[in-house]
């Protein structure tokens, strides 16, 4: 599994890019991405899905 | 320092297994012979090797079984590593072999941690043909790896997320919303369907009513312009005194065949009575025939004629009796010729008897005398007869005659020809009999053609007045049809007598016409002077129950849709009820009111799938694509050393423009990179990768712009791997090892004396670096070299043929090593 957090650590500019990114993005939305770029199996899917649930209010006031 | 490599490969795979002591070392190989790898396989020891791609690790940690080193670098030190490549683990985000899972580390015989060595040891290899163009694209590369492979990992998870979407969706039966959606639709729009229907029925049964009403108007409006009173009663006494006249008529006629009927009755009784005769005859007639062809059959068996009694007719019987006459004649001819030969036969024989008597009483006396001369035919020969030889001969005739006598008695011919006479006399009385059958054959025709046309048509006698009582029939009829015509005639003048009696005026008439019409004659756009007929009234009656049926049929369709619709809300209930109590399914119903009806509940959840789904696909992964896509552009326009279009997303572009500019500016703008490669300039300004520029300020503060590509060439190339060794300079291990890869080609730019001076500036002065190693391909013929070295020897003395000697000395030995390892190394001294 790519561990988003070590990418991070080891690309100070990737780091950037994604701070750039997640720029005024809250922890669940960044959690949300970080979920979704290192899970890929079914057990994931619904994680990523009960997170996006939980958080829903705020992940999709963000967007609005 | 010197360095040892031990190792285990499969086939194909080499390392060079010694660099010799010294500080500056070069190692001349052809290719393939592991130069490149032995150095790195110091840089994965020491933690600096970045692999380009999975592949490059996956293919090296299959290839190698184990790898030992030992760095000797000086007589007290001596670090020794294992590497065990056989569980060796990538981290894909750095590209490089996770620490923990390099291998044993050693110094001087004791294990140490892999973090100690690598702070006391670092191996470094500097590529000759790197420039900051490639290292930017390089940088860039990186990048795009990482973004691309989140994307493909996003991807991926939004096909699983959509997979398990579906699933739940499934689950949740969520697709009966889209069902209930539009069948209530469908419900909504036949709703409005059947109040439009009713309200249309409605008002064309009330334009039908209209109709109605205006066609009654309208044909006693006619009833008053085709009648009036005076002439119907003058018609009325017209039509009476008619039918008074026809009623008569039909009385005389009724007598008249009376008469008639009468007549014939009478004659009828007479055609009965002759009719009875000829029955009665005709019956005589046939039995006689009957009975007299009966006998005629026997008679005729009897004289052999073989005749069935269905073939028995006059004709035939004529013809086998006269067949038979004829026969019986032939027969008795026959006969009579048989007994004539009998009498002559007889008088013969008496003859004989008579001569025989003579020739014995004169035989005495005619003793051998010839009496008798002849010719006898037989032997075509005269002969002379004595007297006994002619009594011999008689008596042989005498006895012959007697024989033929005896055969054929004359009784018996007789006898025959008495019953050939009565024959003859039968068929005479057949002939009779046949000729009386024929005559009442002959007499029975005309009875039975009497007979058939009394039974066909009861007799002539009254065929002309049944076909007057026919005629007479026929009139009547159609006078009664007149009379009930008549009577009808009186009855219609009598009811429009009645009707116009209790009719409306016509003026009053005009007005109810006038209030009907106007409603209506807008709506279907009828002319005042129209008249409604039936025909027109019964096309809206038309209109009318089309309306009903369609009316009928869409209340059936909303009822049946109301129930399909109340099924699935129940199943839609089932379903929410089941999944809010499900631990696999109730985390998509939180926060979701309790009280909400299922359907509104199971809505929410749809549009929160659809919400997720939505959000990875384009917030998460189509932001990562637009990065990896602007990526890919930089990348483009380092390669193509210009922009060659936008960027697709500008905002993106300009956000990695300025972070990459940083990131380059950390990089570059080091004192290292200043004074080897940007040598006259005080600092980088700024990095525009768009359109592949550098900005540099010199100490005037003069600002210069430069293409990156500018800085591409071999001597800057050159320039480029010198700051990178100085760079390394400055890491802070205690022992340190630098690999000068690819500077074959830069060497063809620089001298070997400017590299040298370069690295004892940059290198071994204040010992930074405590040992270089050169990587370069083979070069110079050696052989040559010594031969050459050889003629050298025959011209120089003393200490010049001394160093000559000792130089070929060195050459013999390396090419001995080449031949040997493919490789081979040398120290050169440094000052």
């Amino acid at each position: 599994m790519v561990k988003f957090d070590l990418i991070l650590e080891h690309n100070p500019c990737i780091r950037e890019i994604v701070e750039v990114l997640l720029a005024n993005k809250s922890p669940s939305v960044q959690e949300l991405i970080k979920m979704v770029v290192e899970g890929t199996d079914q057990h994931a899917a619904k994680e990523v899905l009960k997170h996006f649930v939980t958080y829903e209010k705020h992940i999709m006031g963000e967007e609005s | 320092m010197k360095v040892n490599i031990d190792y285990d490969s499969g086939p194909g795979l080499r390392i060079i297994r010694r660099v010799i002591d010294g500080r500056l070392i070069w190692v001349r190989g052809f290719n393939g012979v592991g130069k490149t790898l032995a150095a790195t396989m110091l840089a994965i020891a020491s933690g600096g090797h970045k692999f380009e791609h999975l592949k490059e690790f996956e293919s090296l940690k299959h290839a190698l079984k184990f790898v030992n080193i030992s760095i000797q670098v000086d007589e007290k030190t001596e670090f020794l590593v294992k590497l065990s490549p056989q569980k060796w683990e990538f981290l894909q985000e750095a590209m490089t072999i996770d620490n923990s899972t390099l291998g044993e580390f050693y110094l001087d015989g004791k294990e140490m941690s892999v973090e100690d060595f690598q702070r006391q040891f670092q191996a470094k290899i500097v590529k000759g043909n790197e420039t900051l163009s490639t290292q930017i694209q390089e940088m860039i590369d990186r990048n795009i790896s990482v973004f691309r492979e989140w994307e493909e990992k996003t991807s991926l998870s939004l096909q699983l997320y959509a997979d398990f979407v579906k699933e739940l969706s499934i689950k949740l039966q969520i697709g009966r919303l889209d069902t209930l959606r539009e069948k209530s639709s469908e419900l909504g729009r036949l709703r409005e369907k059947a109040l439009r229907l009713q309200l249309q029925k409605k008002e064309y049964e009330t334009i039908v009513e209209s109709l109605a009403a205006l066609n009654r108007i309208d044909s006693d409006i006619e009833f008053y312009e085709q009648h009036n009173k005076e002439k119907l009663q003058e018609d009325l006494a017209k039509t009476r005194e008619e039918l008074d006249d026809l009623r008569g008529h039909v009385s005389e006629l009724g007598e008249k065949r009376g008469d008639l009927r009468a007549t014939i009755r009478q004659e009828i009784v007479t055609q009965q009575q002759a009719y009875d005769r000829l029955l009665r005859r005709s019956e005589i007639l046939k039995e006689r025939i009957r009975s007299g062809k009966l006998d005629l059959l026997k008679t005729l068996q009897k004289l052999e004629i073989s005749i069935e009694l269905e073939a028995l007719d006059p004709e035939a019987v004529t013809s086998e009796i006269n067949a038979k006459k004829m026969e019986y004649r032939q027969s008795e001819i026959t006969l009579k010729k048989q007994r004539e030969d009998i009498f002559l036969k007889r008088s013969l024989l008496e003859t004989a008897d008579h001569i025989k008597g003579i020739l014995v009483s004169e035989q005495d006396k005619l003793f051998d005398e010839v009496v008798a001369e002849g010719y006898l035919e037989s032997i075509s020969q005269r002969i002379e007869l004595t007297t006994n030889e002619l009594r011999d001969l008689v008596e042989n005739r005498t006895l012959s005659i007697q024989k033929k006598l005896a055969g054929t008695p004359v009784e018996q011919v007789n006898a025959r020809l008495k019953r050939l006479s009565d024959l003859r006399r039968k068929c005479q009385s057949v002939l009779r009999a046949n000729k009386t059958l024929n005559r009442q054959i002959d007499e029975l025709g005309p009875i039975k053609r009497r007979i058939e046309q009394f039974e066909i048509m009861g007799g002539d006698r009254t065929e002309p007045a049944s076909q007057m009582i026919k005629e007479l029939d026929g009139e009547i009829e159609k006078t009664q049809f007149k009379i009930f015509e008549h009577e009808n005639r009186i009855q219609e003048i009598n009811d429009n007598i009645t009707k116009i009696e209790t009719m409306p005026s016509l003026e009053s008439l005009d007005g109810q016409r006038e209030n009907l019409f106007a409603p209506i004659s807008e709506k279907l756009m009828l002319d005042k002077a129209q008249r409604i007929t039936d025909d027109f009234i019964r096309i809206q009656k038309q209109t009318t129950e089309k309306l009903e049926y369609e009316l009928a049929e869409t209340i059936g369709s909303q009822s049946r849709l109301e129930k399909e619709i109340a099924a699935i809300r129940r199943n839609i209930d089932r379903v929410v009820s089941e999944a809010t109590l499900n631990d696999e399914l109730d985390f998509l119903f939180q926060s979701i009111e309790k009280e909400m009806p299922p359907t509104e509940k199971l809505e929410i959840v749809r549009k929160r799938l659809e919400a997720f789904l939505d959000y990875v696909d384009l917030e998460i992964l189509q932001n990562i694509k637009e990065v990896d896509i602007t990526l890919e552009q930089m990348l483009e326009f380092q390669k193509q050393k210009q922009a060659v279009e936008e960027y697709q997303f500008p905002k993106i572009g300009e956000t990695l423009e300025k972070i990459f500019n940083a990131e380059f500016l950390r990089n570059y703008s080091r004192r290292d990179f200043m004074e080897h490669v940007f040598r006259g300039f005080e600092e980088i300004v700024g990095f525009d990768l768009k359109n592949n520029e550098i900005s540099l300020r010199d100490s005037e503060g003069e600002i210069t712009t430069r293409l990156i590509s500018a800085f591409s060439s071999g001597e800057k190339a050159f320039t480029f791997a010198l700051a990178m060794i100085s760079l390394f300079g400055r890491e802070t291990a205690s022992h340190k090892i630098l690999f000068l890869d690819e500077f074959g080609a830069l060497l063809d730019f620089v001298k070997e004396d400017v590299l040298l001076k370069e690295l004892e500036r940059e290198v071994f002065r204040d010992r930074k670096i405590e040992k270089v190693v050169i990587l370069l391909p083979v070069k110079f013929d050696l052989e040559k070299q010594i031969s050459e070295l050889s003629r050298l020897l025959e011209f120089v003395e003393g200490d010049e043929k001394d160093r000559t000697r000792s130089t070929m000395r060195q050459l013999s030995s390396q090419a001995k090593d080449l031949k040997k390892n493919g490789y081979y190394q040398y120290e050169t001294q440094i000052s």
